[in-house]
């Protein structure tokens, strides 16, 4: 039986507020000028889903905005780029995730962290339904949202009963007990993604051979480690392969790449291609996305990230 | 003939981001978690609330952009009952945005977009004889605050409003360019109400710092009351009529919580007694209450109680609204 959606993306969802240049000596003064002001939506749940909507697949949503004028724009970014917003949960008592980012003379970013609903998902806001009616599981965002963490492994337990294919990414380890609720919740996940400094704190290691054997036994079956302007490290723990980043022009805003890297790996993976072309395929998607300003401004199709992938020797399904 | 209109609250319409727990150092950091609100604010704005809230009838003049700062703008409007009509959105422009990092101590620090919406985009044409002959009264909430109604413009639009059989009134605001008096004084001539806060009216006096030097100073544009805001001492006032002078001290009972948007209130009081033909005591009693009821509340306009409140406040802090009892109200 079809599906309904190729891709159910599970993280959080934001509004970012980003205004500059800002005086750097603002803290001092009683007013200031910032003349421009840029609008975007923001988060992984939201990057993730963008990047898979936009490279062809059926995608839904499910996150946790406010009820609010911010959580407006969210919605808005969901219908202007069809990603279903059937297990969106609204809080009427919770504002939706903002970031307030004062652009530096400089050009460096500074920015103001409201949580808000980021961190309020919880497994129980995601009904079977959502899980029978997709193909695959992307988890865009272990750590902040720690109710939800504490149910993944359960929550994949379960995709994985269902016939799902499923991959993961991860932010910055909180805590101590870093592997508590993500270790049990790996040998549920085909593709795991994390960014190279997060690895680092995850498995206590900063050797790329260390973290791929300390990674082994959680059971994932493609380990990735994003590597920023040197590429990607992605292992099926047969084979190992390096990527280089594949952007030709200038970097203009590295805001989502790692979201971007993630989604094009996992729609590779879905098309079931194999460890190189899952790398090419997050490497091309990402070089689009940073070569625009924003997190989803430069998302694109799969024919031209395969284009990209073609253009570095890449064959992708 | 019955006006549309009590007052028509003519100038800046804002959104405000109050952000707390900012560290000095954020300009050196990557990131920090704080807790950011979401409120409305702007001069005129602030005073067209809080005039509503006592049961005027109150436009507001302003202008803001298409965007989601303006609808939220709108939205507060309509929830406070403040008539919108005279509010124009324009897509070029952006709407006032004025983010308050407050650090722990309490000490903030405001940042705006500058080029915004109400700076750029409202100007004398838009102040039509027709919109004012729709009301009573015109309120100028932020002299010097205003690119393109400040100097000859807002002197033309009062001009224009007492000809047309307005009474008229005029707060002022920050003049970052430093000119001040050449900003307002074209309008004080046609201005029966004249009543700033203490650190404005000191440059627009050429540096008058004593209250009775800048009463005379003030003599010459033929106003029929001139007041200095003076925080938490109160009010002073001059009644060139009568040439008799007032103080009014604060009705304050409770602590100060947030001090912003009090002046607009203490204005919106003040018409409020003086549009009913309360006297001079009634108007300035009103505005300390009213006044005193924002300073209690966090936020520009979010504190505003109606009449019957801000009366029992005013007789609960030792003051009987005169005004107020013979009309049966208090």
């Amino acid at each position: 039986m079809e599906k309904r959606f190729d891709v159910l993306v599970v993280g959080y969802s934001g509004y970012d507020l980003a205004i500059g240049p800002v005086p750097q000596n603002i803290m001092d003064m009683d007013s200031g000028i910032a003349p421009n002001r840029i609008i975007t939506v923001g988060g992984d749940g939201i990057n993730a889903a963008t990047s898979f909507a936009h490279l062809g697949c059926k995608t839904a949503i499910a996150t946790v905005v406010g009820c609010d004028m911010f959580a407006k724009t969210v919605m808005q970014h969901f219908a202007d780029h069809n990603i279903a917003t059937d297990y969106v949960t609204e809080l009427a008592d919770t504002p939706t995730a903002l970031t307030l980012l004062l652009i530096g003379e400089d050009g460096e970013r500074h920015c103001l962290i409201r949580d808000g609903a980021r961190t309020k998902l919880e497994p129980w806001m995601i009904p079977d339904e959502a899980l029978q009616q997709s193909r695959h599981v992307h988890y865009a965002s272990f750590y902040p949202m720690v109710e939800m963490d504490k149910g993944a492994e359960a929550f994949f337990r379960r995709a994985k009963e269902l016939g799902l294919s499923t991959s993961m990414d991860a932010v910055t380890p909180r805590g101590e007990d870093h592997m508590r609720y993500l270790g049990p919740t790996l040998k549920y996940i085909d593709v795991f993604m994390p960014s190279f400094d997060d690895a680092v704190k995850m498995f206590g290691t900063d050797d790329l051979q260390e973290m791929k054997a300390k990674a082994q036994p959680y059971g994932m079956k493609f380990f990735g480690v994003k590597l920023g302007a040197k590429g990607l490290f992605m292992t099926d723990f047969e084979r190992d392969v390096f990527v280089p980043t594949m952007c030709k022009g200038t970097v203009v805003d590295t805001t989502g790449a790692g979201d971007s890297c993630a989604a094009g790996a996992a729609v590779a993976f879905l098309k079931g291609g194999d460890i190189e072309a899952c790398a090419a395929a997050g490497c091309a998607n990402a070089a689009h996305i940073i070569q625009s300003f924003g997190a989803t401004t430069g998302c694109t199709t799969y024919e031209n990230v395969a284009a990209l992938a073609k253009e570095f020797g890449y064959d992708i399904p | 003939m019955s006006k549309q209109f009590d007052v028509i609250s003519l100038g800046a319409a804002n959104f405000d981001v109050p952000v707390t727990n900012v560290p000095h150092d954020i300009m050196s950091r990557g990131g920090f978690h704080v807790d950011i609100r979401m409120a409305t604010g702007g001069d005129a704005l602030n005073g067209a609330i809080s005039m509503a809230s006592l049961g005027m009838r109150a436009a507001l003049m302003s202008y803001v952009g298409c965007d989601e700062f303006g609808d939220a703008v709108l939205e507060r409007l309509t929830e406070a009952k403040v008539d919108t009509s005279l509010v124009i959105r324009d897509p070029e422009f952006m709407t006032t945005v004025a983010y308050l990092l407050i650090e722990e101590s309490g000490e903030r620090h405001i940042l705006k977009h500058g080029d915004a919406a109400v700076t750029r985009g409202l100007n004398a044409s838009h102040v039509t004889d027709e919109i004012l002959s729709a009301a009573r009264h015109l309120h100028y909430a932020s002299v010097n605050s205003n690119k393109y109604l400040d100097g000859e413009d807002i002197g033309d639009i009062f001009a224009r409003a007492k000809k047309l059989g307005l009474t008229t009134s005029m707060d002022a605001g920050y003049d970052r360019e430093g000119i001040w008096l050449p900003k307002a004084e074209k309008a004080l001539y046609n201005c029966d109400i004249f009543f700033p806060s203490y650190s404005e009216a000191v440059p627009i006096a050429e540096g008058r710092e004593d209250l009775h030097e800048m009463t005379e100073f003030f003599r010459k544009y033929g106003l029929q009351y001139f007041g200095c805001k003076l925080g938490a001492e109160g009010a002073y006032l001059y009644d060139y009529t009568e040439e008799k002078e007032y103080r009014m001290g604060t009705l304050l009972r409770g602590d100060v919580v947030d001090t912003t948007g009090a002046g607009d209130a203490f204005f919106a009081g003040f018409l409020c007694a003086y549009l009913r033909g309360w006297s001079i005591e009634d108007c300035l009693a009103l505005g300390s209450a009213q006044s005193a009821l924002i300073i209690e509340s966090v936020g520009a306009n979010m504190g505003v109680r109606d009449l019957a409140t801000a009366l029992q406040y005013a007789k609960d802090s030792g003051c009987i609204i005169e005004g107020a009892k013979k009309e049966g109200l208090i």
